[in-house]
């Protein structure tokens, strides 16, 4: 079994929880004069094709698995997972970043964050930042007028 | 302001240089070019941002070429189809020749697109004036099911396009106005914004992609002996030239697969190329006219692309999803009104095209053939970090909510996770154009004739309409099916 269908299983899990959520949060939507046809049935309809997609496509994949009983582990998965669990929570830090230190600071620090993580040089990390600090600051501050 | 204004004119040639960028880089597409673009364009006055995309869109095609001629790495998926013979002619007679091939006859394919944007568009706006709610619900239909048949696999298909579908959904609903998945959360009232989701789903997963997978593929070097003979000019523009004259017969026929290729919903400028360099393979052409089929015809494609979008609001591919949802930003709605309300628009919308055509792609080509050989030079790893600030910036200046930062790392998880299970994004995005216009007929047709599903079977139209998706569904269930047969044998 490939990494590619340990993939398509969690995204199947994922779309079978939107769709039980799309069914669920949509029984509270108002009804009108005809209860079938009003703002829930759109998502009830997506929520069905849905559900059913995503347990087709688990089913599938879980038959391979027994098939096969095997997971391919070439790839070395939990490195790989660490380094984006901790550009995920850097990412998820970034609306206390800009509190405190404004758009064009946040952009900048990430640049160069970014450009370390992916292997770049320090001198090349900063170059990145510099081009960044001054493509933010003349485009979106001085000519677009973002609130920066 | 018109597209003809100096400020339109010197948008449409840094859209042109930095969609060139964008579509030389492997790694970086058109259709990134144009999200991390479309936050700068929602500021700029209408004119100046269409002139920036129509540079963008035509020439990120035309630069997929300049990586393949490179490093036999093409920059975009349009460029893939002829990469072999591409870079064989950079290496057997000059990378300036081979750009050349790449510039010209994409310019011609592009202009002859241009011929059939003009009157399929106006055609089609004429027709679809007898259009009600029943037949754009079966054309928005139609479109969906042929990008659902488009994917590689149906069932990611389906998940990808219904997940778009669904997105739409939030926000105030479009027949009743009642508020949906918001969860208490005023942030969300409005919807996902379309750009922020953008943003998430090509830029975000890009870098996250790139990280998880801890490799970058540099492909730097650049060229480093352009031209060989006379001069880059002249091999550049003259001999290349002289093969489009040779071979006018190939040129009409990409261009018009291109156009109607592009024209499909669903389809789009690599299947045009693929189409045609494979009509040419088979038809025992040489690396030369392989090449020139493949990418007049990709370029056609683009412009053909616009005419469903333009005539009837319904985009045919990704790219003129995100254009469809820039329009809809700017509060111009794409369709038969826009023709009988703001023609002038159109128009110069037909007359930048031209201009690209004419002189943006075979002279900004050769222009940006040379800067984007210096641009190869700089690190991916460098690209990329930047590329994370773009889009940090980009959805912030949207509507100035640092909500819209969760938002987009929480679709950026997500979209990491369709990449890696090797779901199209394309079509979710379709999904998320296509889905609250789906409903908004679906609701209105319903709300019209008091709930009565035998509506949409009266209308001649309609009636033709929904035939032809049946038609669509079955043509294209047998074309799947058909090569398992043929195993089977």
């Amino acid at each position: 079994m490939k990494n590619q269908h340990v993939w398509e299983m969690l995204v199947a899990v994922i779309v079978l929880f939107f769709s039980i959520a799309a069914w669920v949060y949509s029984a509270e939507f108002p009804t009108q004069e005809n209860p079938i046809v009003g703002p829930a049935l759109f998502p009830r309809v997506l929520g069905v094709i849905l559900g059913g997609s995503a347990l087709s496509l688990l089913v599938s994949n879980l038959w391979l698995w027994q098939k096969t009983r095997t997971l391919e582990t070439g790839e070395a998965v939990l490195p790989q997972l660490g380094r984006l669990a901790l550009v995920v929570v850097a990412l998820a830090l970034v609306p206390f970043v800009f509190a405190q230190i404004g758009l064009l600071w946040t952009a900048v620090l990430y640049t160069m964050a970014a450009c370390l993580v992916l292997g770049a040089k320090p001198l090349e990390a900063c170059l990145g930042a510099i081009v960044m600090l001054g493509f933010v600051y003349v485009v979106f501050i001085q000519i677009l007028k973002v609130q920066a | 302001m018109n597209f003809f204004s100096l400020e339109a004119i010197l948008a449409m040639l840094l859209g042109s240089l930095y969609g060139a960028i964008f579509g030389a880089l492997p790694g970086l597409t058109a259709t990134l070019a144009l999200s991390l673009f479309i936050p700068i364009a929602i500021f700029l006055p209408p004119a100046v941002a269409f002139s920036a995309i129509i540079g963008i869109t035509a020439t990120a095609i035309f630069a997929g070429d300049i990586g393949a001629v490179a490093v036999r790495i093409p920059g975009t998926p349009a460029s893939a189809a002829y990469t072999e013979e591409i870079y064989a002619i950079g290496q057997e007679k000059s990378p300036a020749y081979a750009l050349g091939i790449a510039s010209i006859p994409s310019a011609i394919g592009s202009l002859i697109g241009v011929g059939f944007l003009v009157v399929g568009s106006l055609a089609l706006a004429q027709f679809a004036k007898q259009f009600s709610s029943f037949e754009y619900f079966w054309l928005v239909l139609l479109g969906l099911v042929s990008g659902v048949f488009a994917s590689e696999s149906l069932l990611k298909g389906i998940i990808s396009f219904c997940v778009g579908m669904l997105l739409g959904t939030f926000g105030y609903d479009p027949a009743f106005g009642m508020p949906r998945f918001s969860f208490d959360n005023n942030n969300l009232l409005g919807g996902v914004d379309f750009i922020v989701a953008l943003i998430a789903f090509f830029g975000i997963a890009e870098v996250l992609e790139t990280v998880y997978n801890g490799k970058i593929s540099q492909t730097s070097g650049g060229l480093t002996d352009l031209g060989r003979g006379k001069s880059v000019f002249h091999e550049f523009f003259v001999e290349t030239w002289k093969l489009c004259m040779k071979n006018k017969g190939r040129l009409l026929r990409s261009s018009l697969v291109g156009t109607f290729i592009g024209f499909l919903p669903g389809a789009g400028s690599d299947l045009a190329a693929w189409v045609s360099s494979n009509f040419a393979r088979m038809g025992g052409a040489n690396k030369e006219q392989v090449t020139l089929e493949g990418t007049t015809s990709n370029n056609a494609a683009v412009a053909g692309t616009w005419i469903p979008a333009l005539a009837l609001g319904i985009p045919g591919d990704t790219l003129t999803a995100i254009i469809l949802g820039m329009f809809l930003t700017l509060g111009i709605t794409p369709g038969p009104d826009l023709f009988q309300n703001n023609f002038t628009f159109v128009l110069q919308i037909y007359l930048a095209f031209l201009l690209v055509s004419v002189l943006v792609m075979p002279f900004a080509g050769y222009i940006s053939a040379l800067l984007v050989n210096q641009m190869m030079r700089v690190p991916m790893r460098v690209l990329l970090g930047v590329v994370l600030g773009l889009c940090l910036v980009g959805v912030y200046a949207i509507n100035n909510n640092p909500f819209d930062f969760s938002l987009m790392l929480v679709i950026g998880v997500f979209a990491l996770m369709l990449r890696k299970a090797g779901f199209p994004i394309g079509q979710l995005i379709l999904g998320l154009v296509l889905g609250p216009l789906l409903e908004g007929y679906l609701m209105q047709s319903l709300i019209k004739t008091n709930y009565n599903l035998s509506s949409f079977f009266e209308r001649p139209l309609a009636i033709f309409l929904a035939l032809c998706n049946l038609a669509l569904v079955a043509a294209m269930i047998w074309l799947r099916t058909r090569p398992k047969q043929d195993t089977a044998k």
